[in-house]
């Protein structure tokens, strides 16, 4: 009698485990995402309403931490840099679709010497970024001097040690780094163009640059928007690159939103602070991610 | 003077491929040629070096007595229908068809007034402010008709455009094709594979076969009289039946199969003296096939699978040692099955004698 | 019919005609190149200034090639740098890096793909929720999330630790290589799958016999994303690693960022080179596979 109890068992428990092996493998990674990710973000978000300093602190203050950011001239600066530092990696995506332009246009042999040049410095770190443009920019041995010593002698290229220019700096760092990231992901666009529209337009007698004007650019309008959010993407979370170019000066004038928070955490040792940022770094984010699916449904709107 | 001349073109592609070899071809202004052939002929490479979308190796293309051998696409006044239609996906059906206008910087009037008219030609007229992806297949392809009939090019090229439609669309456009041509009366240079379509549009056909002509006829006369065993075997359905065999000349002249049928050939056409023992191809077309009447002479052949197609019947019989079709009238089959004998005389006049060895006619 | 693929390159059709104009052709080709050379100019300062004597580069030709080229800066940041707290070189950093990598990598890969593979082929109640849920975590920024982590791998006892550096790049990696390897496997015929389940094979069983020998390319693909993404941080490891436990990227931000002492110019540039190495090797060997590796990250948008 227990004989036939216990193979029953057995079997009841090998059809548990199987019949929910699925649920089971997915089981972890729903739990990280709503507990490590969900969860920590409202924890944040409740943190940012509290006094806490170094310790977490769950007296409840209101507002105050937002209102001492929006008195924080440093928080605002960031937050201007990173308008600045958006609009500047833009620069990316131009030069990105211009190289694969280029690259499409003329079949030259040794394509893949080119792309090979303009995509390796996607491979190297945003730190080791930071560190060789922070050289090439150094005012007395780097390329001012350079510059100077061709006879240009009032040459400024001094813009890391300019508050106002920093920024620039840091840009054109950054568009040396993924550039040739976006120009992959126009190649790709390109490459998806019907060979016999070209020849329609060749037919047509349409100019070439017409033909990219009115109708590649449109075509490639779900490469753009990709890029659009990976762009932005990217600007919120610049900190590497401003760690190893500029430590977020001079004068705050390079620093960013994600430096800020991390800065307020680890060197400031303030929580309350951090969090706040966090969460209107996190809206920031929420905002974008809910206006691109509009813009896309207007776009589309359009086209029916 | 004719208005597409093509003399002695060659082209090659990477390497040796020697696509297309001294081809030679005139089209008279108002015709409409089809060029037909199986895939890889190289009946696209010839449209394509005619447009101007490829570059020839050797000879001379003339569109209206002008030499465009070099000239770019947009020079040579043609214009051009894609397989996949080819229409900009993110312009209007007007858009389209405005774009090429807007280059040549015509006036806004003359422009709405061109593309409304080859729209109501169309019968796309109100699809004008739709953008491709919205339309069936059927309306893409007329929008990349009106794309190309909106330039009043002399002549018009044809890409296999109906190859992506289905059945029943692509009788209707070619219909509709066939319309288009009787009242514009420009030039139409057409590919494709189908040679239904080939046989109901053309007024000549050119038969493309390895890069060279195989013939170049009207379809009638393609089918009664095709110049060679690949013609006779593409153009037809359900194929021409062949049956191999030797010339005897002792009285009069006969083919004779290996199995020892003989064919009667005294009322064909020869267009060159028959030799005695000569091999030969013997090719008759289906529906020339016939229950005997009278005393005529027929042959015994065993009726093996009968294919009813409501007008006529398909019947596969053995002719001695050799299979055939033949299509007969439903009442012509009364009184026998299949695995029967089944008698049938052959119209030979009508049939095509080819040489074994060229597979020219004879 | 369409021109079946063979026939068209045989015909070879070009997607494009390239401009005929011989002066344009030449024109591109000297835009690309100009490209090209300021593209590498600043890997060309590294390694030329890496191999320079201070003396040479404080007479500030920074283009100019070395008199004299030595390793020596080379091995002093390999061995003797100074990172503030200690003069051990990049070595250790190194050693850490790999440490880093190896776990972060295994977890990630095995964790992401059994719940990818889950999701794809069989019925998960709530799975669509949480593809979605992923995408939105795909877009968190890490400073919403750092601190509660830093809290947590601290009582779990693996805050300041190199174990702990792997969960948290494992604990990130988690949304999108999920979602990248879903795709994947949705892009295998489900008649493969229900002939195994037929056949007898259990969902660990179809997995491993099955899928995984299908995927090579993904694993790759995703394997140098991975490599790249680990070796070439430096917030992660910053804030969960400790002196002992710092990868290469934060080692070198530390030598570089040393305000006692000399700027050695040439020592920062060997550093940088040696922590460039690695992802560059692997970068210029894996060539496609490595464009796919990135793009793959970047689409699932």
């Amino acid at each position: 009698m227990s004989h036939t109890r216990v193979r029953i068992h057995k079997a009841e428990r090998q059809s548990f485990l199987s019949k929910h092996a699925a649920t089971l493998a997915v089981l972890p990674v729903f739990g990280i995402a709503l507990f490590f990710y969900f969860g920590s973000a409202i924890w944040s978000i409740v943190m940012s309403f509290t006094a806490s300093k170094f310790f977490p602190d769950y007296a409840f203050v209101g507002l105050r931490q937002y209102s001492r950011l929006a008195d924080d001239s440093l928080w605002s600066l960031s937050l201007q840099n990173l308008g600045v530092f958006a609009l500047g990696s833009l620069g990316s995506l131009v030069l990105g679709f211009v190289l694969a332009v280029l690259l499409d246009e003329s079949k030259v042999r040794g394509e893949g010497f080119f792309r090979t040049v303009y995509l390796y410095p996607m491979a190297v770190s945003l730190i080791i970024t930071g560190l060789v443009w922070q050289w090439l920019f150094n005012p007395g041995l780097g390329l001012q001097q350079f510059f100077r010593d061709l006879g240009l002698t009032d040459f400024d290229f001094n813009w890391v040690g300019d508050k106002h220019k920093v920024m620039y700096a840091v840009i054109l760092a950054s568009i040396w780094q993924s550039a040739g990231f976006y120009m992959v992901l126009c190649s790709a666009g390109l490459k998806g163009i019907d060979a016999e529209v070209w020849q329609a337009s060749r037919i047509d007698g349409i100019p070439k640059y017409r033909m990219y004007l009115e109708v590649i650019i449109p075509m490639m309008s779900f490469t753009f928007l990709t890029s659009f959010v990976l762009l932005s993407i990217g600007a919120v979370k610049a900190y590497d690159i401003i760690v190893a170019m500029t430590n977020g000066g001079p004068g705050g004038g390079s620093t960013l939103p994600a430096y800020y928070i991390v800065d307020a955490y680890i060197n400031r040792r303030n929580i309350a602070l951090g969090a706040a940022g966090s969460t209107v770094l996190l809206l920031i984010v929420a905002a974008f991610l809910i206006a691109m699916p509009l813009i896309n449904l207007a776009l589309n709107r359009r086209k029916s | 003077m004719a208005q597409v001349a093509v003399q002695h073109l060659d082209k090659v592609y990477q390497g040796n491929t020697h696509v297309l070899k001294d081809l030679s071809l005139e089209v008279a202004s108002g015709e409409f040629l089809v060029l037909l052939g199986p895939s890889g002929c190289g009946k696209s490479t010839l449209l394509n070096c005619i447009a101007g979308l490829l570059d020839v190796e050797g000879g001379r293309i003339e569109i209206g007595g002008r030499d465009v051998t070099n000239a770019d696409p947009s020079e040579r006044g043609i214009a051009m229908v894609f397989q996949t239609y080819a229409l900009y996906p993110t312009k209007t059906v007007y858009g389209n068809m405005a774009f090429c206008l807007r280059m040549k910087r015509k006036s806004r009037e003359y422009i709405d007034q061109k593309v409304r008219e080859t729209a109501e030609l169309l019968q796309i007229g109100d699809l004008l402010h739709r953008r491709p992806a919205t339309l069936s297949g059927g309306q893409r392809q007329r929008a990349a008709i009106g794309r190309a009939l909106v330039r009043d090019a002399e002549v018009c090229l044809f890409d296999e455009p109906l190859s992506n439609l289905d059945a029943k669309l692509r009788t209707e456009m070619r219909i509709e094709i066939k319309r288009l041509h009787k009242r514009l009366k420009s030039t139409f240079i057409y590919v494709t594979h189908d040679q239904v379509e080939a046989m109901t549009l053309a007024t000549r056909i050119a038969v493309m076969d390895g890069g060279k002509f195989s013939q170049i006829s009207t379809p009638e006369e393609l089918y009664d009289r095709p110049a060679n065993t690949f013609v006779a075997r593409f153009i037809g359905s359900p194929p021409m039946n062949f049956v191999e065999g030797r010339l005897s000349l002792r009285s009069g002249v006969r083919a004779v199969a290996a199995d020892g049928t003989e064919f009667d050939l005294s009322a064909y056409g020869f267009a060159s003296r028959p030799q005695e023992g000569q091999e030969v191809v013997l090719g008759i077309r289906p529906e020339h096939f016939h229950r005997p009447v009278e005393a005529a002479p027929s042959y015994a052949t065993m009726l093996n699978i009968v294919e009813p197609l409501g007008s006529n019947v398909l019947c596969y019989c053995s002719l001695g040692k050799t299979e055939v079709v033949a299509s007969l009238n439903p009442s012509d089959l009364e009184g026998v099955r299949a695995d029967e004998e089944l008698r049938l005389s052959i119209d030979l006049a009508k049939a095509s004698l080819f040489d074994r060895a060229t597979g020219l006619r004879l | 019919m369409r021109i079946a693929p063979e026939i068209r390159s045989a015909l070879a059709l070009p997607n494009r005609i390239p401009s005929k104009n011989p002066v344009s052709r030449v024109v591109i080709f000297l835009i690309l190149l100009a490209f090209a050379v300021l593209f590498a100019v600043p890997l060309y300062v590294m390694i030329v200034t890496s191999l320079k004597s201070m003396d040479e580069i404080r007479m500030g030709h920074i283009f100019a090639l070395p008199v004299n080229p030595t390793f020596e800066a080379w091995d002093i940041a390999w061995n003797k740098a100074s990172s503030g707290f200690a003069a051990h070189g990049l070595k250790s950093g190194f050693w850490n890096s790999v440490a880093i990598l190896v776990p972060s990598l295994l977890m990630s890969v095995a964790v992401s793909s059994i719940c990818g593979y889950a999701l794809a082929f069989w019925k998960v109640r709530f799975g669509n929720v949480l593809l979605s849920l992923l995408l939105v975590c795909a877009f968190i920024p890490f400073p919403i999330i750092m601190y509660p982590l830093i809290k947590i791998t601290a009582a779990l006892k693996i805050y300041n630790t190199s174990f702990g550096v792997s969960v948290i790049h494992t604990i990130l990696a988690l949304p999108i290589l999920t979602m990248i390897f879903r795709n994947y496997f949705a892009s295998i015929p489900l008649d493969l799958i229900k002939a195994a389940r037929i056949d007898g094979g259990r969902f660990l069983g179809t997995f491993w016999h099955i899928i995984l020998p299908l995927s090579p390319n993904i694993l790759i693909v995703v394997a140098i994303m991975q490599i790249t993404g680990i070796w070439n941080d430096f917030l992660v490891g910053l804030t969960f690693g400790n002196v002992q436990a710092y990868p290469m990227t934060v080692n070198l931000n530390n030598i570089t960022q040393t305000q006692t002492g000399v700027r050695v110019y040439n020592v920062y540039m060997a550093a940088a080179m040696l922590t460039a190495i690695p992802p560059l090797v692997i970068y210029f060997l894996s060539g496609r596979l490595f464009i796919r590796g990135i793009t793959a990250g970047a689409l699932k948008g």
